[in-house]
């Protein structure tokens, strides 16, 4: 950790240095424990606030398109960013989407070992009492005033983690690689698999208890990289297709259009999820669109750069077992 | 009926529950909640529901008068008829509310009631609502009440002011509507002493110390007033424009009046809106006054620290730490406060 | 769309009836709409229990049309367009097959009953068919009941009087 972190660090400085990019994306310690903050660096000398480590969980593409569509010079203008495997995925489809140009964009790739779910931890300590917060290859140790607790990082460790297939970034311009292996999952999600056990009406059930929480503040849609519409479907007023309240339904019927709008796209890297402050439960949903298509269209978001969108493609063989065929 | 003291009066803990069934007879509790580690206020039928020694709540209780939801009116222009939705009120009580929160309450007061025409579902919950703030024995890290004129033992807004002492609440009432549950309950008390109030001040003190001071707030009131400030740029840079800040802040109060049209008929409904969001200051004429996340980011802080302070006098923020808590990119309110008061 | 209130459609009028569901048909303008209508000019019997709004295309279909639907208090939702290989458009409905693939998917897996959201091709000289498929349709919808744990209450009228 410490020595990616140097090498960040000195990377960029000399990348901004020598002019080849104008602004960096990485991150930087955050004000509470347990967390970092994404940060945007421009000079050798700030370059040394970039810091890494398990908790570097934002994805960082989720700026770019705004930053691009600000620039005055589009051309000319060169954004560098640090990209652990789901982030680069991520960055593939906005590139595919024409939101950026590989060109505009230098990334550093960092070969991901998993990132720990700050939430998950601090559920288990005082998090009032916690004073600091310490690294190694396998554990994190949080020192407190009632003294010391270790956590092993496997079991603690974000959802899409567990099963993450990609944690080497599929696009980059110069890859770290940290002491520890990337991640290589073995096991398959079984999320969706579980939930599809369950009978129809439980099913519902569920998704109203977990939607029913929300309060509608969008940050599920703003933590998306692939949610840049400049006018969102929600935000729409003419028309205005479903009420601003609380009601269940007008949240259900947000949730599962903008989850709709990622089939395809969505690269499975949990920034939804960990946006929400009320700790709903988004990639039960999330994630079945991910199996899907890669069942039906053998299609994974961000893997292959020249391969095109399922959505925005056709065969003529593609299945159609789903539609009534009257006798 | 309690008696009113000088000073105050003893509850031992042990009578907590007495207490609770008492003022159950006359109002609605509602409190920080076992169920769910006092992250949320629930109904309370009896004290064990209580957890008194939380943090604070993850919502703030703005809900309760200002509700994220609520119907105005329902009307059917083809009989030209309407109906005022009124809310059902009852005597409530919030019992065991932080310092910080009851402060912002008062400050919703400020919004909602202290200029014609007053808020009239507002004022129907918050008249019919009277409030028991606990005092914090120990405050969170993302607590910075006193660096904004709030602290542990702030007593605005409180109806009863509680101290926790050891095994022993010290009660006050600060206000009639306090004196009016006095008289309400039927509890055992005893006139709390000097020494109790020895060890009150003692507690109090503590709490401030653990309260961290970061900054000079007048410094940073001061370079507000240069709205064209070169900081905003850099310090919105990261914000995402979620509005979770806003919706969990106990301050802001921001809404939006939509009507939800069929046919003829329709309801008109107002839902908390912020100024985080770019629908919030689009013109019909597609122009938007505040275009990007800076200007949105700017307002959030200027209307705090500068526009509140002009219109009402106070200062918009009381230091709760929610903001800081839930906010999913780590933007931290004192050090947006830190970074400018500190630029030159 | 906000024609969901109306009362004579959507609840049995009296207990003796089944429940006559209340669906929204999203028909191709150039096969499935001129299908129904041929439906119609040949006199098959089949249930009246469609709302047709005519579309360009079946490609067309936001599947945001299909959750308001619902939402507004439909039953059920048919799309339906041309053949593959017909459309007016030459592609459209190829890409909207693989949209409500996915669609029709996980609007099963949220626990919606999949007989709710249907898709059938029908061109325009399918009047039998369509006709069936209605038919078909309006059954499988009715043995699912009304839709009433998505409906949103708008029934403002009864608040007002
Ligand atoms: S929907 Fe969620 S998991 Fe999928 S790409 Fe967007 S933020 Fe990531
Ligand atoms: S939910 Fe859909 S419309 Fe809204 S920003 Fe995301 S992709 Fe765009
Ligand atoms: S982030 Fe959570 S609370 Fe906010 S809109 Fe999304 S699901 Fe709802
Ligand atoms: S919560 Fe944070 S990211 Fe969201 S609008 Fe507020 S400051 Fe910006
Ligand atoms: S701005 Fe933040 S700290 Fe201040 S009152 Fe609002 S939520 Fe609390």
């Amino acid at each position: 950790m410490k020595r990616a972190e140097h090498e960040i660090r000195s990377n960029v400085g000399k990348l901004l240095k020598q002019k080849k990019i104008d602004v960096f994306i990485g991150y930087e310690k955050g004000t509470l424990p347990l967390r970092t903050s994404p940060c945007f660096v421009s000079s050798e000398k700030e370059a040394r606030k970039l810091i890494w480590n398990s908790f570097c969980t934002n994805n960082l593409a989720v700026y770019l398109p705004h930053i691009m569509s600000r620039v005055k010079n589009k051309r000319s203008t060169r954004v560098g960013i640090i990209c652990k495997g789901c982030d680069s995925r991520s960055l593939v489809e906005l590139i595919k989407e024409k939101q950026l140009t590989r060109d505009q964009i230098y990334i550093i790739g960092i070969s991901c070992s998993g990132m720990v779910d700050y939430k998950r931890i601090l559920s288990q300590v005082n998090s009032d009492e916690v004073i600091g917060v310490d690294e190694t290859a396998d554990e994190i140790t949080v020192r407190s005033k009632e003294g010391e607790r270790v956590f092993s990082k496997e079991e603690n460790l974000c959802e899409p983690c567990r099963t993450c297939k990609h944690a080497v970034p599929t696009v980059y311009d110069m890859l770290i690689r940290t002491a520890q292996q990337p991640r290589q999952a073995t096991t398959s999600d079984s999320t969706v698999h579980d939930f599809l056990m369950k009978p129809r009406e439980e099913r519902w059930q569920i998704l109203e208890q977990e939607l029913g929480q929300c309060i509608r503040c969008y940050a599920c849609r703003n933590a998306c990289p692939n949610c840049y519409c400049k006018e969102c479907f929600a935000e729409q007023t003419k028309p205005r297709w479903f009420g601003v309240t609380t009601d269940l339904t007008d949240i259900i019927f947000y949730h599962t259009i903008r989850i709709f709008h990622q089939a395809g796209r969505c690269v499975d890297c949990g920034a939804c999820v960990r946006a929400c402050p009320m700790n709903i439960n988004l990639r039960l949903f999330t994630r079945m669109l991910v199996d899907e298509v890669k069942e039906r269209f053998g299609y994974e978001p961000g893997v292959a750069p020249e391969e095109l969108q399922p959505l925005a493609t056709y065969s003529a063989k593609d299945k159609q077992d789903f539609m009534i065929e009257p006798e | 009926m309690v008696k009113r003291e000088r000073l105050g009066v003893i509850l031992s803990e042990s009578r907590l529950p007495e207490l609770i069934a008492s003022l159950t007879e006359t109002y609605r509790i509602f409190g920080p909640s076992k169920k769910d580690d006092g992250e949320s206020f629930a109904a309370i039928h009896k004290s064990e529901e209580l957890a008194l020694d939380y943090g604070n709540t993850k919502m703030s209780p703005k809900g309760f008068f200002f509700p994220q939801t609520e119907s105005l009116m329902w009307y059917d222009s083809a009989d030209k008829k309407a109906k005022q939705d009124k809310p059902e009120v009852q005597p409530t009580l919030l019992f065991g509310l932080r310092p910080c929160d009851a402060l912002a309450i008062s400050y919703l007061d400020k919004v909602f009631l202290s200029n014609e025409p007053q808020d009239p579902y507002y004022r129907q919950r918050r008249e019919a609502t009277k409030i028991v703030c606990l005092a914090c024995n120990s405050p969170s890290p993302t607590c910075f009440c006193t660096t904004v004129g709030c602290g542990p033992d702030s007593e605005k807004g409180a109806d009863i002011m509680m101290y926790k002492l050891n095994d022993r609440y010290l009660m006050k009432a600060l206000t009639p509507g306090g004196e009016e549950i006095f008289t309400n309950i039927d509890v055992e008390t005893e006139p709390a002493t000097s020494q109790d109030i020895v060890e009150k001040d003692d507690l109090v003190n503590k709490a401030c110390q653990m309260v961290k001071r970061f900054v000079d707030i007048d410094e940073f009131k001061e370079k507000l007033n240069n709205f064209q400030g070169p900081w905003w740029e850099k310090l919105a840079q990261k914000c995402l424009g979620c509005g979770i800040c806003t919706y969990f802040c106990p301050t802001c109060h921001c809404f939006d009046v939509t009507d939800e049209v069929v046919k003829q008929s329709g309801r008109r409904v107002r839902t908390w809106d912020s100024c985080m969001y770019p629908l919030f200051t689009l013109h019909a004429s597609g122009h938007n006054p505040r275009p990007g996340i800076k200007e949105r980011m700017r307002q959030r802080i200027m209307h705090k620290f500068n526009y509140a302070v002009e219109y009402y006098g106070e200062t918009f923020c009381v230091g709760c730490g929610r903001c800081i808590i839930h906010c999913p990119v780590n933007i931290d309110i004192r050090q947006i406060i830190m970074d400018i008061a500190e630029e030159r | 769309m906000e024609q969901s209130d109306d009362k004579t459609i959507g609840q049995s009028d009296n207990k003796t009836n089944p429940f006559e569901p209340r669906i929204l048909a999203f028909l191709c303008n150039w096969c499935s709409y001129a299908g129904a209508d041929l439906a119609g000019v040949s006199r098959f019997q089949y249930p009246t229990t469609f709302r047709v709004i005519r579309v360009p295309c079946s490609g067309r279909i936001n599947p945001l049309y299909i959750i308001k639907a619902l939402q507004s208090g439909f039953d059920g939702v048919l799309v339906s367009g041309c053949h593959p290989g017909d459309c007016h458009y030459i592609s459209g409905n190829y890409f909207a097959r693989r949209r409500f693939a996915l669609l029709k998917k996980f609007l099963e897996y949220l626990g919606i009953e999949p007989e709710r959201v249907q898709f059938s091709w029908v061109s325009a000289a399918e009047g039998a068919r369509f006709a069936k498929v209605v038919k078909q349709v309006t059954d499988d919808i009715r043995k699912c009941g009304p839709m009433n744990y998505f409906k949103k209450n708008r029934n403002f009228v009864e608040r007002v009087l």
